[in-house]
């Protein structure tokens, strides 16, 4: 009797927990990915409007499904601008927020055909998460990309310089154009060409980061493009034996449409870390704000004082936020820098007065050692205001 | 030959029993552990069934229902505020949809969904699966306002009318927040077309 219980203990401690989720070869599944220091709402929003215009062109459309993955923010933005500055060199800091976008994603997609769309910073996301797609369970051809306002230099799943329909940059997009002079100063791969001319409004040519909203700049003026080319690159795709005439059509041994990475040691290790490193950062970036607050007070109250004290104060101020201290060297420390200062900017035409602080968005420094004069910038001068027009690409 | 099988077998008992037990132990101790997320899991279940459920009517619609004036003391005092007719809308976003669209029962309709929708992420969610229901209804709900080329900012300012209230949702958002698919189909509870204004 007690050897049968013992029996029937170990018997049911292991019975191994089986998930399967269904992966059907019909319909197909728009993942979007965000770009850098967007927040939920801003991002949850953006899935809204790419939906909604999709819908609004071609009907209320059951067969796809539109998906967030969403990129989340970290050290208060400041572990964007690095992951990103290694991104541009097809390297990586990190991989927590790729596997968590897929680990997230993976109860929710249940279609072989999966299209990736990113924005920004999201569009590095969209080509490796295609890479890891077809390295862990999809099937070539099922899986594509379409990138917006992209960094990057390639569209995963091309091997050129993509045809039109891949991707679509602004001529106007200020952090586009930022980023290819980063890129061009620090020899990295250039982002790919521009292939739109979105035309600025007056709020967005006042913007520092003007041009480059997924929903008020993109989705706002080239929505019927963007929508067509997803439609297009949507009709490219093809689930693996798309021959059969089985309705069910479900792999009924498949956990899932892929492979989803594992939650190792490793993976919650960097969650934790940034479980901790976040709200402190925000903390600390909130306190530097504070404090530069109120030595903009105090620096309104003195605002007739000399030249040298007003450069005292400006230097001063640049330190207090740079909150985020990187030891990094050479060209990851130059692409830091220069990056610090395009989000950092206590200039407004003026030298004598800096502008107060009116953004409530927690601002992101890095701060490197030692620290460097960010190398001239030379922007292209921004189109007279016209229609949007596209260009031909490369 | 049959005494020596006995004598390793009791050999192995004899060896595995103490870390056997050990795990047995352990694995009870998990069940118990488990046993307030397995109530949780019960009332995520119920709480997500609701939220997908919930439709507006047609009675609140037209105004058959509509509550009494919330005390002012009391309807922002909290984030959930005063719902007295229990409709899933609070009285003063209600009331104040009704005041500005009066004859136009079609904008009342995708506002009162909105509404309801905004109202369930402050009152509902409390992980991250019950935010997806709750993200899911609001979806469908904005672009029932937008096809009556209204923008929603209006519903989301009666609505998220507190500093409370923002903060609410802002700690909803950033601690629950998940990957998730919008729903296709339909967007308003109650088709606008037929309504007479």
């Amino acid at each position: 009797m007690r050897g049968t219980a013992v029996y029937f203990t170990i018997g049911l401690l292991s019975i191994p927990t089986l998930i399967f989720a269904a992966c059907t070869k019909q319909g197909s599944t728009v993942v979007y990915a965000n770009g850098i220091l967007t927040t939920y709402d801003q991002a949850y929003d953006d899935l809204h409007n790419l939906q909604r215009r999709f819908e609004d062109a071609l009907g209320l459309n059951t067969s796809v499904n539109f998906t967030n993955g969403y990129n989340p923010s970290h050290l208060a933005g400041a572990g964007d601008l690095i992951e990103s500055a290694a991104q541009l060199f097809s390297s990586s800091v990190s991989n927590y927020d790729l596997n968590t976008i897929l680990l997230q994603i993976y109860p929710e997609i249940t279609t072989q055909k999966i299209l990736f769309v990113g924005h920004s910073q999201g569009t590095f996301y969209a080509n490796e998460l295609y890479n890891y797609l077809l390295a862990h369970g999809e099937t070539n051809g099922a899986v594509g990309v379409y990138n917006v306002a992209t960094p990057a230099s390639s569209v995963a799943g091309y091997a050129t310089v993509p045809n039109e329909g891949a991707y679509l940059t602004s001529m106007n997009d200020k952090v586009i154009n930022a980023v290819r002079d980063v890129a061009q100063n620090a020899g990295a791969a250039q982002p790919l060409p521009a292939n739109i001319a979105i035309p600025l409004s007056p709020q967005e040519a006042a913007n520092q980061f003007g041009g480059h909203s997924f929903s008020g700049v993109y989705l706002a003026n080239a929505a019927p493009r963007i929508v067509f080319e997803i439609e297009g690159a949507l009709g490219k795709l093809t689930a693996a034996d798309s021959t059969s005439s089985s309705q069910a059509d479900v792999s009924a041994t498949d956990a899932g449409c892929f492979t989803p990475p594992p939650r190792n040691f490793s993976y919650y290790a960097q969650r934790l870390t940034f479980a901790v490193a976040d709200p402190v950062a925000g903390g600390v970036v909130a306190s530097g704000r504070v404090i530069i607050a109120a030595g903009e007070s105090a620096y309104v109250a003195v605002a007739a004082a000399t030249q040298a004290v007003n450069l005292a104060f400006a230097s001063a101020k640049k330190m207090l936020t740079g909150t985020v201290i990187i030891t990094a060297q050479g060209t990851i420390a130059s692409i830091g820098n220069y990056l610090s200062s395009i989000f950092v900017d206590t200039g407004n035409g003026n030298p004598h007065v800096p502008p107060a602080s009116t953004s409530t968005a927690p601002i992101a420094v890095i701060r490197v050692s030692p620290p460097q004069a960010p190398p001239p910038s030379t922007k292209p001068p921004l189109p007279p205001t016209a229609n949007a027009t596209s260009t031909p690409s490369r | 030959m049959e005494p020596q099988k006995t004598s390793f077998w009791r050999r192995a008992w004899r060896a595995i029993r103490i870390p056997l037990v050990v795990i047995v132990v352990l694995y009870i101790g998990l069940v118990i552990y488990r046993i307030p997320a397995a109530f949780d899991r019960q009332k995520t279940e119920e709480v997500v069934a609701k939220i997908q459920a919930e439709k507006l009517k047609l009675g609140d619609v037209m105004g058959e229902n509509l509550p009494p004036a919330p005390d002012p003391a009391i309807q922002d005092a909290s984030v959930a505020g005063v719902d007295a007719n229990g409709n899933g809308i609070r009285d003063d976003v209600e009331l104040a949809i009704f005041k500005l669209y009066p004859n136009s029962a079609r904008i009342r309709a995708a506002e009162l969904q909105y509404a309801m929708a905004l109202q369930n992420e402050l009152t509902q969610v409390f992980n991250s699966e019950t935010w997806i229901a709750a993200v899911q209804k609001e979806s469908p709900a904005l672009s029932c306002v937008e096809d009556l080329k209204l923008d929603g900012g209006e519903v989301k300012d009666l609505v998220l009318n507190t500093d409370l209230r923002k903060k609410q949702r802002e700690d909803i958002f950033k601690n629950y927040s998940a990957s998730f698919t919008l729903i296709s189909g339909n967007h308003c509870d109650i088709e606008p077309t037929p309504l007479p204004n």
